[in-house]
C-alpha cells in the first residue's frame, strides 16, 4: 500500500532491495530517485530504519541463539544490560602487557626453544609482551635421568619443563610440505584464537561470534568461512594444522575451509610454520598468494594498493594473481628478502626487507630441543654424555628419551611435538655401564652439536630455558661459560627448578654455523 | 580536529545504521552491506593520515562504500540491475548531510517503537530480519499473501520510523521518554 503523502512507493525499495524489480522498474525507481530529493530523503530514512531493525532482530535472534536454555528476557533495557554484562565480561578476558625489557632492547632475539616452544616461546615473546598472566615456558627438556644406586636416584628431569636447545642438524634437503592438509567441511572449527592483546574485534565480527557462542577470547574456536575483522591490538590463531598466525589490527581475515589457509583481505599478519603439518600454509590476499615451506614471514595488505611478504626465516613461494596461469608470476623467497605486488599491474618487485613493522615475534628464531620429533625409547643423537666427574669418557654414551615412570613421576605422556626428557640408553647404567656400579660420580657432561643459519645476530640475543632436579654446575657454548640461569621457580610435581635467562649474543658465544653446547650436571 | 584511529571507530559506530543502509542500498545485500562496511572502515583506519577531519571522514566513508559496493555487487550479485552512479552518489550526499543521534539513543529507541508495534508486525519484521527470509518465503509460512506481507512490512517501517522521529525529538527537547 502506498502511502499518499509519501514520494516513494517503499514496496518499490523493499522489492529493489531484494533484486525483484525488473529493469524498466529499477530504471523508474531511479528517475524518481533523481527528481525528487523527499524521494531520496525517504529512501535514506527508509535504510537507516531498515539496518537498524535488522541489527536489532538479529541481535535478539542470536541471543536466543546462545541463550536457549535460559528464560527468554522480554524485558529489552533486561536483555540489553544483559548483553552488556556479557561483553564486557568478554572484554575483561583482554589481557595487558608487560614490556620485556630486553626484547625491547634487542632488534633479533635468538630462542634457545624447542620448535614446539615455538607456539609457547614465540609465544612467550609475544605473551610476555601481552599477558599479565603467569606464563610457565614449557619444555625444552633437556634432560638426562642418571640412575645410579637404588638409594640415590637423581634425575635431571626437566619433562615437560625447558632447557637447553640445540638446532637440528643442517640439512641440505629440501624441506618437504605437509601432505595436504585435510578440508573440512564448511562451518566446521579450522582454528583457536591462542592469545590476545588488547584485541578490540569489529561489532559485526562480535556478532557473527556471539552467534556460535564466542566471544572471540582466548580459547574461542575459529570456523571455515569465518569473517573476522580486528580494528585494534593483536591476536594470535593457530590452525588446526599447526601454523600459527599472528594478526595485527587494523585487519581483515578470513577463514577457508583447509586448516592450513587464510585470506588476509587487509592489514599485517605473521606466519610461523615450524611444525611438519603447518608447512605448506597458504595465504590468499587480494594480489598475492603467498605459500609457506616453513618458518617465519610477514604478509601487509594495504586495500587498494599492494601487498607485500618479508621472509625472515625459511622459504616461501609468492604468485600473482591473472587471469591464466601463464599471466600469473611466481617467486620463490628466502630468509631476508621481501617483494611487493602492486593491484595496478600485478607485478612483483623486491623492495627491502622491513621487519620491524610487524610484531616482534616475526624476528625469534627456535632451536629445536633435545628429543625433538623422537618417541619414548627412541635415541636423541644430538646429545651425547662426554665426561663425568672424572674426566672425559673414553666412548660417549648415547642417551634416549626417556620412559615415564609413574612411580616417581607424574604419569605424563612423552611428547613428540616437544623437548623431552633424555636417559641412559637402557636406563640403568650400573647394567650397561659398570664402571657406574657402586660409584657416586659428582657430576655428568651432556654435550651436542647444532647449526645457527644466517640470521642476524647483531643485536640479537640467546634465550636459555631449562628446569632439573640436579641443578646445573657449568653450561658452556663453544668454550665459553654463559652465566648461571635464574631461577624462575621450584618445587613442583618433579620437585624441579625451573632457570632462564636471556643474554646477549656477545655473551654466550653463540656464531653462525656450527656451535657446541655442554651441559655439566651435578649429581645432588 | 585531527585524525585519530579511535575518532574514526567513534563515527563509524555512531553513524553505523546510516552506513550500513546506503551500503546496503549499493550493494543489494545487508550481509554483504556488511563485509563491505568492514572493508572501508579497515581502509579508513589505514588511511587515517590522508583524512582531514570529520566532515571529511563522513564522505569519504560513503564514497569508498559506493566504490567497494559496487564492486562487491558486480561480483556476487552479477546479474541484478542496479541504481545509476548518479542516484547513489545524491544519496551519500543527503545521508552525509543528515543529522543523527547517537547510535545508542537510536536503538533504545527503536526498540521502544517496536514494543508498540502490533503482534503480527513483531512477529513479520523478526522473520524478515531475524531469520532473514523473504516475503515471499513469510507469506508461505504463515499463510498470508505475499502482498499483505510486503503491507505489513512497509507499515511497520513507516510506523517505526515516525515513531523513532518523535522519541529522539522527545530526547532533544528534554529528556529520553521511558515510557
Amino acid at each position: 500500500m502506498h502511502d499518499e503523502q509519501a514520494p516513494l512507493d517503499e514496496k518499490a525499495i523493499e522489492a529493489y532491495l531484494l533484486g525483484s524489480l525488473s529493469d524498466d522498474e529499477v530504471a523508474s525507481l531511479d528517475r524518481v530517485l533523481r527528481d525528487d530529493p523527499a524521494a531520496l530523503q525517504q529512501l535514506a530514512d527508509v535504510m537507516q530504519i531498515m539496518s537498524l531493525v535488522r541489527q536489532d532482530f538479529a541481535e535478539r535472534e542470536s541471543y536466543r541463539a546462545t541463550h536457549k536454555h535460559e528464560p527468554l528476557l522480554e524485558d529489552f533495557d533486561a536483555l540489553m544490560k544483559d548483553l552488556s554484562a556479557r561483553e564486557a565480561a568478554a572484554s575483561a578476558e583482554t589481557v595487558r602487557i608487560s614490556e620485556d625489557p630486553i626484547a625491547a632492547d634487542k632488534k633479533e632475539l635468538v630462542e634457545s626453544i624447542s620448535p614446539h616452544e615455538l607456539g609457547v616461546v614465540a609465544g612467550y615473546l609475544f605473551r610476555k609482551t601481552v599477558s599479565s598472566k603467569p606464563f610457565i615456558i614449557g619444555n625444552s627438556a633437556l634432560a638426562a635421568a642418571i640412575v645410579l644406586l637404588a638409594s640415590l636416584f637423581f634425575f635431571v628431569d626437566w619433562a615437560d619443563d625447558v632447557a637447553p636447545q640445540v638446532a637440528e642438524q643442517a640439512d641440505d634437503q629440501p624441506t618437504p610440505i605437509a601432505p595436504e592438509n585435510k578440508i573440512t567441511a564448511a562451518n566446521q572449527v579450522v582454528a583457536t584464537i591462542t592469545a590476545t592483546h588488547n584485541a578490540k574485534w569489529s561489532p559485526t565480527s562480535m556478532e557473527r561470534a556471539s552467534a556460535r557462542g564466542s566471544a572471540l577470547t582466548t580459547g574461542s574456536k575459529l570456523h571455515a568461512n569465518d569473517r573476522l575483522t580486528l580494528t585494534a591490538g593483536t591476536a594470535e590463531i593457530t590452525t588446526l594444522s599447526g601454523a600459527v598466525v599472528l594478526l595485527q589490527g587494523p585487519a581483515r581475515i578470513e577463514l577457508t575451509e583447509s586448516n592450513n589457509a587464510l585470506y588476509l583481505h587487509a592489514g599485517k599478519l605473521v606466519g610461523i610454520c615450524e611444525t611438519e603439518s603447518s608447512k605448506g600454509l597458504l595465504v590468499r590476499t587480494p594480489h598475492l598468494d603467498i605459500t609457506d615451506l616453513g618458518t617465519r614471514f610477514g604478509v601487509d595488505v594495504v586495500l587498494g594498493t599492494s601487498t607485500e611478504v618479508h621472509v625472515h626465516q625459511g622459504e616461501v613461494i609468492a604468485k600473482t594473481k591473472a587471469t591464466t596461469a601463464a599471466q600469473s608470476t611466481r617467486q620463490h623467497l628466502t630468509a631476508n628478502q621481501a617483494i611487493r605486488s602492486n593491484a595496478t599491474n600485478h607485478s612483483i618487485v623486491s623492495i627491502t626487507p622491513d621487519f620491524d613493522k610487524f610484531d616482534p615475534s616475526l624476528r625469534t628464531y627456535l632451536l629445536p630441543g633435545t628429543g625433538f620429533g623422537l618417541a619414548e625409547g627412541e635415541a636423541d643423537l644430538n646429545w651425547q654424555i662426554v665426561a663425568d666427574g672424572n674426566g672425559p669418557l673414553d666412548t660417549p654414551i648415547q642417551v634416549k628419551v626417556q620412559y615415564t615412570d609413574s612411580a616417581h613421576w607424574d604419569a605424563v605422556g612423552n611428547d613428540a611435538g616437544k623437548a623431552q626428557n633424555l636417559i641412559f640408553v637402557n636406563g640403568y647404567p650400573e647394567y650397561d655401564f659398570p664402571q657406574y656400579k657402586g660409584l657416586a660420580t659428582p657430576s655428568i657432561t651432556l654435550r651436542s652439536t647444532f647449526e645457527v643459519p644466517k640470521v642476524e645476530l647483531e643485536n640479537a640475543a640467546l634465550k636459555l630455558i631449562y628446569a632439573t632436579r640436579n641443578g646445573v654446575r657449568s653450561l658452556r657454548i663453544n668454550g665459553q661459560a654463559v652465566e648461571p640461569l635464574a631461577k624462575q621457580s621450584n618445587g613442583g610435581i618433579r620437585d624441579n627448578t625451573r632457570h632462564a635467562a636471556t643474554r646477549p649474543i656477545e655473551q654466550t658465544g653463540l656464531k653462525h654455523g656450527t656451535n657446541v653446547i655442554e651441559v655439566e650436571l651435578a649429581n645432588k | 580536529m585531527p585524525i585519530t584511529p579511535d575518532l574514526i571507530m567513534s563515527v563509524v559506530m555512531k553513524s553505523r545504521p546510516r552506513l550500513h543502509g546506503y551500503a546496503w542500498v549499493v550493494t543489494g545485500d545487508p550481509d554483504l552491506a556488511e563485509d563491505v562496511l568492514q572493508e572501508v572502515s579497515l581502509l579508513a583506519l589505514q588511511k587515517a593520515d590522508q583524512i582531514n577531519d570529520e566532515p571529511h571522514l563522513q564522505g569519504w566513508l560513503h564514497e569508498s562504500l559506493r566504490r567497494q559496493g559496487l564492486a562487491a555487487r558486480r561480483k556476487h550479485l552479477a546479474q541484478a540491475t542496479q541504481l545509476s552512479s548518479e542516484v547513489l552518489s545524491m544519496l551519500a550526499v543527503v545521508q552525509v548531510e543528515q543529522h543523527n543521534a547517537g547510535h545508542a539513543d537510536q536503538v533504545k529507541a527503536l526498540r521502544q517503537c517496536i514494543d508498540l508495534l502490533g503482534e503480527k508486525s513483531r512477529d513479520t519484521l523478526a522473520l524478515r530480519y531475524g531469520k532473514n527470509m523473504k516475503p515471499a518465503e513469510i507469506a508461505e509460512k504463515t499463510g498470508r499473501p505475499v502482498r499483505s506481507v510486503y503491507q505489513m512490512i512497509t507499515r511497520a517501517h513507516t510506523s517505526l520510523r515516525e515513531c523513532v522521529t518523535t522519541k529522539l525529538a522527545t530526547q532533544v527537547e528534554g529528556g529520553f521518554n521511558d515510557a
